[in-house]
């Protein structure tokens, strides 16, 4: 992957201060002094423009003017083909000028790093602080970022073709894999919609909510016909009566996991056994029984023994939800064996969706499993927490990215070459 | 073939990798042999149960787990093959293990209490690049450190681990890159983009770019770049990766980040 390194080191400027001395800035060949000359001029240039301008205007970034200049940065990266020899495109894509672009975009990714962010598409307050006015809150949208992002694409553009050969395999998928995701999240940002849509069980919908309070209405529709929770089984603890907490054992509040499969265990001083577990359930007087339709909640029969006792005790137990009190078991001794609140297993949202060209279908929308219906992406993304399991809303975010394609093969196309790195290693030796 | 032949057929296959593990640190050429065999027993179980099932084997977390431990001793075989790291074999050997150990013990312990986001077929992968590359990360920048030493107390670099340190760098930005690729993935399919600068994001981009940025340093000549500058990076990069695996949690940046728990 690097066999033409020597060759190169031998025409480059030294990064070392003893080595460096005697030497002028800009006298050539350049090399380290230069690259991170240029690279620290490039990023002091954008913080400028930041603090006199504000925020670049990325939204003049759409479709059809991103694809003009992904269009024109493939034009001037072939001119460094073209002009290979010349030794401002050796300078280009020469390993100093990397080096300093990566330390560059590393520096401001540190910055990131520690400092929050603001959330994107970003407003400018009035009277910012000095930090603000520097971009350092939004970076992600700032000149020095976009900057240094437009020098990372030329100049790892202009190495891929500069130094193309198909023997270089590992390095052209890494290179090229690299450049195509990049070009794809930046320039296609201006074109990523996301859209927030509410819609309640057994209504339609077709409009989404803005942060600004506006609505926007979608090419498609969405029914929502159903809204499920699936939990996980409980867990149970003991509660201390006075003082209104988990009884803890070692330092950690002691649980015991309700298991179908497994009824018995223990729980500090009890042994416990499931006689009976509903996971949809009803209260009727002091028992439950397995829900039909609606609101429901998980419940569990339990057999608690006292083991200093020998006392036996039997009874229903469930966590509540808004609609329903909880329902612990008394144990005796200012104790009480609660059921913790289930955790969420499943979010499923059962939909029909239509489409502006008139078709429609029925599926189901998850976490981690989005639908797709036309260009657009629906995921579940949230519901009514107050009201639990019977929440009667579903929450969706749309997501349409035309230049996905773009990242995707860049995504391939690095991890075929990140796969070749780890078989290959460093390849030949110097 | 069903889970239950998992019982037998795992066993063997977790004291033949153990074994191996074993004898590949002793540097034992039999080391190869027990390896590939406990690989092809777990091979074996994978195709009987894709049969029973009529399915790809997939779908739940059990089953991604028996595609990894298959998977990780075949690189490491491969890669031992390549390189002749024995270490190198004996831990993914012993990672294979711990998978087949975890089906064993607990087949569906993420069919517990692992929340929906959680759910997903990257789980694991986007987890093992992840430590993969953590430890053999870590071994490049334990070789900068002996680097350093030589060049402190000898007065000269040890040309050889020059190397041993450039191709761990390579593996482990391999894997690191994966890690990376199959979370940003995941991330496409459970938040709808694939980037979105959270903290663990911004911290393991950081990470990369040390790593990357010694992997070009090293393109440079001995004359142009200080050996000792470059030997630091490593160090730095661990450090970075620290602060990305565990140190995240603690800043004020990832207030919101969708890796804390």
């Amino acid at each position: 992957m690097c066999s033409d390194s020597a060759k190169q080191g031998a025409h480059v400027a030294p990064l070392s201060s003893k080595a460096a001395s005697g030497r002028r800035l800009w006298s050539r060949p350049w090399g380290y002094p230069e690259s991170f000359a240029l690279t620290v001029s490039i990023a002091a240039g954008g913080f400028t423009a930041e603090w006199l301008t504000g925020p670049p205007p990325l939204a003049y970034l759409a479709w059809p003017f991103n694809l003009f200049l992904a269009l024109g940065l493939i034009a001037f990266i072939s001119l460094f083909r073209l002009f290979r020899d010349r030794r401002a495109v050796r300078f280009v894509t020469s390993a100093p000028m990397s080096v300093a672009l990566m330390v560059g975009l590393g520096s401001l990714s540190l910055i990131m790093g520690f400092l929050p962010q603001a959330p994107v598409p970003y407003q400018l307050p009035e009277n910012p602080a000095a930090s603000v006015r520097l971009g350092l809150d939004h970076l992600t949208s700032s000149w020095p970022l976009a900057l240094l992002y437009l020098c990372l694409l030329i100049s790892l553009g202009a190495t891929f073709l500069v130094r193309f050969s198909s023997k270089r395999l590992i390095f052209l998928a890494n290179h090229l894999g690299l450049w195509l995701l990049l070009l794809a999240a930046g320039l296609g940002a201006a074109d990523r919609q996301r859209e927030i849509m509410t819609v309640y069980e057994g209504g339609l919908e077709w409009r989404t909510q803005r942060n600004d309070g506006r609505t926007a209405e979608m090419p498609l529709a969405i029914r929502l016909k159903s809204f499920d929770i699936e939990e996980y089984p409980a867990k149970l603890a003991v509660i201390d009566h006075k003082t209104g907490r988990p009884v803890a054992e070692g330092g950690r509040m002691a649980l015991w996991q309700l298991d179908p499969v497994e009824p018995n265990g223990r729980l500090l001083d009890y042994d416990l056994e499931m006689l009976e577990f509903l996971p949809g359930a009803i209260p009727i007087g002091d028992s439950y029984v397995k829900a039909i339709a609606g609101a429901q909640v998980q419940a569990a029969k339990l057999k608690v023994k006292n083991l200093k006792t020998g006392r036996t005790i039997e009874g229903w137990l469930s966590a509540g939800e808004s609609f329903r009190p909880p329902k612990p078991l008394n144990l005796g001794g200012q104790r009480l064996l609660a059921m913790t609140r289930p955790e969420p297993r499943r979010f499923v949202s059962q939909v029909k969706v239509y489409t502006q060209e008139g078709r429609e279908f029925e599926s189901t929308i998850e976490v981690n499993k989005p639908l797709k219906a036309g260009s657009w992406l629906i995921y579940q993304r949230s519901y009514d927490t107050e009201a639990g399991r019977s929440s009667e809303w579903s929450g969706f975010e749309l997501v349409k990215d035309p230049w996905l394609p773009l990242a995707q093969a860049g995504f391939i196309l690095w991890a075929l070459g990140s796969a070749g790195l780890i078989i290959k290693g460093r390849g030949r030796h110097r | 073939m069903s889970w239950s032949w998992h019982d037998y057929l795992g066993p063997i296959s977790v004291i033949l990798w153990l074994l191996g593990a074993y004898l590949a640190l002793k540097n034992r050429k039999s080391a190869l042999y027990l390896i590939a065999s406990g690989t092809l027993v777990s091979l074996i179980f994978i195709i009987g149960l894709w049969l029973r099932l009529e399915r790809p084997p997939m779908r739940t977390m059990g089953e991604t787990r028996l595609w990894y431990s298959f998977f990780l001793s075949t690189a490491g075989l491969m890669a031992f093959r390549h390189w002749k790291y024995s270490w190198l074999l004996a831990f993914t050997s012993v990672l294979a293990c711990i998978f087949a150990l975890i089906n064993l013990l607990k087949p569906e312990i993420h069919s517990r209490s692992l929340m929906p986001a959680l759910q997903s077929i990257y789980f694991v992968p986007h987890v093992t690049m992840y430590m993969l590359s953590y430890a053999v990360l870590a071994a490049s920048a334990v070789g900068s450190f002996i680097q350093l030493r030589n060049i402190k107390v000898k007065g000269k670099a040890d040309k050889a681990l020059y190397d041993f340190i450039d191709n761990v760098v390579c593996v482990g930005l391999g894997f690191l890159m994966l890690g990376l690729i199959t979370g940003a993935v995941w991330a496409k399919e459970a938040w709808g983009h694939y980037w979105s600068w959270d903290p663990k994001e911004t911290w393991a981009l950081i990470t990369l770019a040390a790593f990357l940025i010694y992997l070009h340093l090293r393109l440079s000549s001995v004359r142009d770049v200080s050996p000792t500058l470059v030997l630091l990076v490593p160090p730095i990069g661990l450090i970075l990766l620290m602060v990305t695996w565990i140190g995240v949690s603690y800043l004020p940046s990832a207030a919101g980040s969708v890796h804390v728990y």
